[in-house]
C-alpha cells in the first residue's frame, strides 16, 4: 500500500495511505494531475494539524465506502438528517472543531464528510425556538419587537389550528 | 467537477409579500440594542449572494491579516521547488479562476447552482484560501481572547465549547444553504426569527424547494422550478389542512336539463356530459357555462360533417388537443380543441359506449355490447376489439400499455393495448362492477361496484391488497384515484361522495347528500372535488378558496384561448 505525506498548515507531517487520502477529491485530482506518487509532503495550506488528523480519521474509517450514487438529483439529497452511529460519535466535538471539519471537508472536497457535518449542524437547529438557536450560535437578536411580530404574523399559517 | 453552470450569487426568489416585509424591515435602521450591528442594508445584495467573503467582510479589519498559515513555507529550504506538486499547487493558488473556485470555495458550491465565484475574485488578491483561514480569523475575532490560534493543535479532545459561533459568519453560502436545506419548515421558520441576517437567508426559495419536496414530494416533470417555494409550501400546507377537515366552498353549476353522467376538469375548465345529449364547458373560476356542444345548440345546424350525439353523453375525456365522448347512441365522437369542432366519429359498438379513454396514440372505448375497442387516435381506425368479458363493460382506463376494464360480470381484466391480449383477470367482487382506476405507476387497480365495496389490487401479483367493505350504502358508481396525493374519491348511488386514503383505505372525508340523487361521477385534483349527479347538477367542492398566494402553486393559465372563449 503506497503512502503519501500530508503537511498541515502548521507544518506537521502526516503519513497516510494513498487510498485514504484519495477520499479527498482535491488530493485525488492533484495526484492524478501530477501523475506519480510524490516523494515529498503535500502541503494542505488551509487545514491545521488537529483538524487534518480528524479528517484523516474519518477517511480511514470510510476508506472502503462505495462511491455515492451518481444520480445527484434524485435520492442523494434526501431530507433525512439521519447520521450513522460512528459518524455521530465522530462529530461529537466542540463547535469550532465541527465547523473546521466542515470547512476542511469543503476545501478538500470530501462530499460525504461535508454532508455529515452539515447534517450535524442542521440537527443543532432542528426543533429549536429562535431564542434557543441564538443561544446555540451566540447570535444577537437585532429585530425590533414590531418586526418580530410582523414575521410571526407572516408565518401564522404554519401553526396548528 | 460541478463547476459548469454555476452562476455567481445565490439567486433567491422571494414572494412579493415577503419582499415587502423585508423592505420594510430593512428600511428601518437596525435597533440600537445590537452591540455589533451588521450593516444590513449593504448586506442585502450579499444575502442573495452571500459567500465566504460576503459574510467575512462584516468582521472589519480582519481581512488584511488574512494570510493562510503555511503559505510562505514551501518555498523555503526545499530546492526542488519546480517539482510537479509545486507546479500543481502554484496553479491551484494563482491559476485560472476556474481552478481557484474549485479549490477554494469547494466543489459543492454547485449545490444551489450557485457559487461565490464572483465575490471570491474581489477578495482574492488579499486573501489566500479564504475558506478555512478566514474562518480562523473570524473565530479569533469572535472568541474573547482574540487569538487566531485557538484551534491550533487542538484535537477533538476539548469537550466544552467556549462560546457559540454564528454559522452565517463562518460558512460560505452554499454550506449555509446545505445546512438549512435539511430543515423541516418549522425549523426554517424559527431560523427566520433569529436575526435580520438569518431572516433573509432562511427565506431563500431554493432552500424552501428542498423543504417542499421533502414534505410533499417532487412536482410533476415539466413544471418550472423557478418559483416561490415558500409560498407554495404555505399553500400546500393550508390545502392539506382543509382536506383534513373537509373545509370546502361549494358551488353548484346549473344548466344541464337531465342527469350529468361524466365530468373532467383542469385548472381552467370543467367539461360535463349529460343525458340531455349535450356537453357543457364551464369556467372553473367563475362557474359560468362557456359552451354547449350538441345538435340543439349548433349555431350552424348541418354545417358539421360529423354531427352530434343522438343519445345521452355517457363518458368523456379531454386533453389539450382533443375531446372524446361516448354515447348511448353507440358511437364515440372526437372533437378538436379549443374549437370543440367534432371531426371524427368512431362507429363500432353495437350498444351504448359506457366509458372512454385515450393516450397519445390510442383511444379505448368500452360498451354494453361486452367488447372493448382500441382505435387509432389520429385516424379513428379500429385497431383491435378486446373480447372476454361476459357482461357489459362499464369502465376502462388506459395507462402505459395497460388497459384495465371492469364489467358487470364482476371481473376486472388487464389487457395489453398493443396486441389486445388479456394479461390478467382479477376476480373477487361479488356483484357487477361499475368503475375502475389504474394508478399512474400502473401498479395499483382500484375497483368498485354493486357489492358496495371498494377493492384495491396489486397489478403485478394480481392479489387483492385490501378491501373497503361497505364503503357505501349502495352501488359504488364512480372512482377517481389521485395517485400523487394518495387519495381515492368515490361517488355512490347512496348520494354521497367520500374520500379514502390510498395506502390503507382509511376513510378521510364524507360528503353525504350534497346532491339530491345518485352520484354518477366524481373527480378531484389538489384543490377541488367535482361531482355530477342524476339531479342534473354539477357540484364543485373547492378546498382552496381564500388561501393566500394560491397562484404560486397554481399559476393562472397562460393561454386563455384554450377555453374557447
Amino acid at each position: 500500500m503506497s503512502q503519501i505525506t500530508l503537511l498541515s498548515s502548521d507544518n506537521v507531517e502526516m503519513k497516510v495511505d494513498k487510498e485514504v487520502a484519495e477520499r479527498s477529491i482535491l488530493i485525488k485530482n492533484m495526484l492524478e494531475d501530477v501523475g506519480e506518487t510524490p516523494d515529498q509532503a503535500i502541503p494542505i495550506p488551509n487545514v491545521n494539524e488537529g483538524v487534518l488528523r480528524k479528517v484523516i480519521e474519518w477517511c480511514e474509517h470510510h476508506r472502503n465506502d462505495p462511491p455515492p450514487p451518481a444520480d445527484e438529483d434524485s435520492d442523494s439529497r434526501k431530507k433525512s438528517t439521519d447520521i450513522e452511529e460512528w459518524d455521530q460519535k465522530f462529530m461529537q466535538v466542540d463547535q469550532e472543531m465541527l465547523f473546521e471539519i466542515i470547512l476542511a471537508a469543503n476545501y478538500l472536497d470530501i462530499k460525504p464528510l461535508l454532508d455529515v457535518g452539515c447534517k450535524t449542524v442542521a440537527n443543532m437547529i432542528k426543533g429549536k425556538s429562535p431564542e434557543e438557536i441564538r443561544k446555540t450560535f451566540n447570535i444577537q437578536n437585532d429585530f425590533t419587537p414590531e418586526e418580530e411580530d410582523q414575521i410571526r404574523r407572516e408565518n401564522e399559517w404554519a401553526e396548528d389550528r | 467537477m460541478g463547476d459548469a453552470g454555476r452562476t455567481p450569487g445565490l439567486r433567491t426568489r422571494i414572494s412579493a409579500r415577503a419582499r415587502s416585509t423585508i423592505t420594510r424591515i430593512l428600511r428601518d435602521p437596525p435597533p440600537k440594542r445590537n452591540d455589533t450591528p451588521l450593516n444590513f442594508t449593504e448586506n442585502i445584495p450579499n444575502i442573495t449572494s452571500i459567500d465566504g467573503n460576503g459574510s467575512y467582510t462584516r468582521v472589519d479589519g480582519v481581512r488584511d491579516q488574512l494570510h493562510g498559515p503555511g503559505i510562505g513555507h514551501d518555498r523555503g529550504d526545499n530546492s526542488r521547488t519546480t517539482s510537479n506538486i509545486q507546479a500543481w499547487l502554484l496553479k491551484l493558488r494563482i491559476g485560472g479562476n476556474d481552478c481557484q473556485t474549485r479549490s477554494v470555495t469547494g466543489p459543492h458550491g454547485g449545490f444551489l447552482s450557485t457559487s461565490g465565484q464572483g465575490s471570491y475574485a474581489q477578495g482574492r488578491e488579499r486573501t489566500h484560501g479564504p475558506s478555512v483561514s478566514n474562518h480562523r480569523k473570524v473565530l479569533g475575532h469572535l472568541i474573547p481572547n482574540g487569538l487566531g490560534t485557538i484551534l491550533y493543535g487542538g484535537g477533538g479532545s476539548r469537550s466544552n465549547s467556549i462560546v457559540g459561533i454564528d454559522i452565517m459568519t463562518v460558512f460560505p453560502t452554499e454550506i449555509v444553504a446545505q445546512i438549512l436545506s435539511y430543515l423541516d419548515h418549522r425549523s426554517l421558520l424559527s431560523c427566520e426569527l433569529v436575526s435580520r441576517y438569518w431572516y433573509s437567508v432562511a427565506l431563500s426559495s431554493h432552500i424552501w424547494r428542498y423543504t417542499f419536496e421533502a414534505e410533499y414530494g417532487k412536482l410533476k416533470a415539466g413544471i418550472s422550478y423557478n418559483r416561490d417555494w415558500k409560498s407554495m409550501f404555505e399553500v400546500k400546507s393550508s390545502l392539506n389542512k382543509r382536506w383534513l377537515k373537509g373545509q370546502v366552498n361549494p358551488t353548484y353549476l346549473n344548466g344541464h336539463s337531465d342527469s350529468v353522467y361524466c365530468v373532467q376538469f383542469d385548472q381552467e375548465k370543467i367539461i360535463t356530459g349529460s343525458r340531455d345529449r349535450t356537453i357543457r364547458v364551464w369556467d372553473i373560476a367563475t362557474g359560468q357555462c362557456l359552451k354547449i356542444i350538441g345538435a340543439s345548440h349548433d349555431p350552424r345546424p348541418g354545417s358539421s360533417t360529423v354531427g352530434y350525439h343522438k343519445g345521452s353523453v355517457l363518458c368523456l375525456q379531454f386533453d389539450d388537443q382533443i375531446l372524446v365522448t361516448g354515447s348511448s347512441d353507440h358511437t364515440c365522437i372526437v372533437y378538436s380543441l379549443p374549437e370543440f369542432e367534432p371531426f371524427l366519429t368512431l362507429p363500432g359498438h353495437r350498444m351504448g359506449v359506457l366509458d372512454v379513454c385515450f393516450d397519445e396514440s390510442h383511444i379505448v372505448s368500452c360498451s354494453k355490447d361486452t367488447s372493448i375497442c382500441v382505435w387509432e387516435r389520429s385516424t379513428g381506425l379500429l385497431l383491435n376489439r378486446l373480447r372476454g368479458h361476459e357482461g357489459p363493460v362499464n369502465a376502462v382506463q388506459l395507462r402505459g400499455s395497460i388497459v384495465a376494464s371492469a364489467s358487470g360480470d364482476a371481473n376486472i381484466k388487464l389487457w395489453d393495448v398493443e396486441n389486445g391480449n388479456c394479461l390478467r383477470t382479477l376476480s373477487g367482487h361479488t356483484r357487477g362492477l361499475a368503475c375502475i382506476q389504474l394508478s399512474e405507476d400502473c401498479r395499483t387497480v382500484v375497483s368498485g361496484g354493486n357489492d358496495q365495496s371498494i377493492r384495491v389490487w396489486d397489478v403485478d401479483s394480481g392479489h387483492l391488497r385490501y378491501e373497503i367493505r361497505d364503503a357505501h350504502k349502495s352501488l359504488v358508481r364512480s372512482l377517481y384515484l389521485d395517485s400523487h396525493n394518495e387519495r381515492i374519491i368515490s361517488g355512490s348511488y347512496d348520494q354521497s361522495v367520500r374520500v379514502w386514503d390510498l395506502k390503507e383505505g382509511k376513510s378521510l372525508l364524507n360528503f353525504p347528500r350534497w346532491h339530491g340523487s345518485w352520484i354518477l361521477a366524481a373527480r378531484a385534483d389538489d384543490r377541488r372535488i367535482v361531482s355530477t349527479s342524476q339531479d342534473s347538477h354539477v357540484l364543485v367542492l373547492d378546498f382552496s378558496s381564500g388561501i393566500r398566494g394560491l397562484e404560486s402553486m397554481f399559476p393562472l393559465p397562460s393561454n386563455p384561448t384554450a377555453l374557447g372563449k
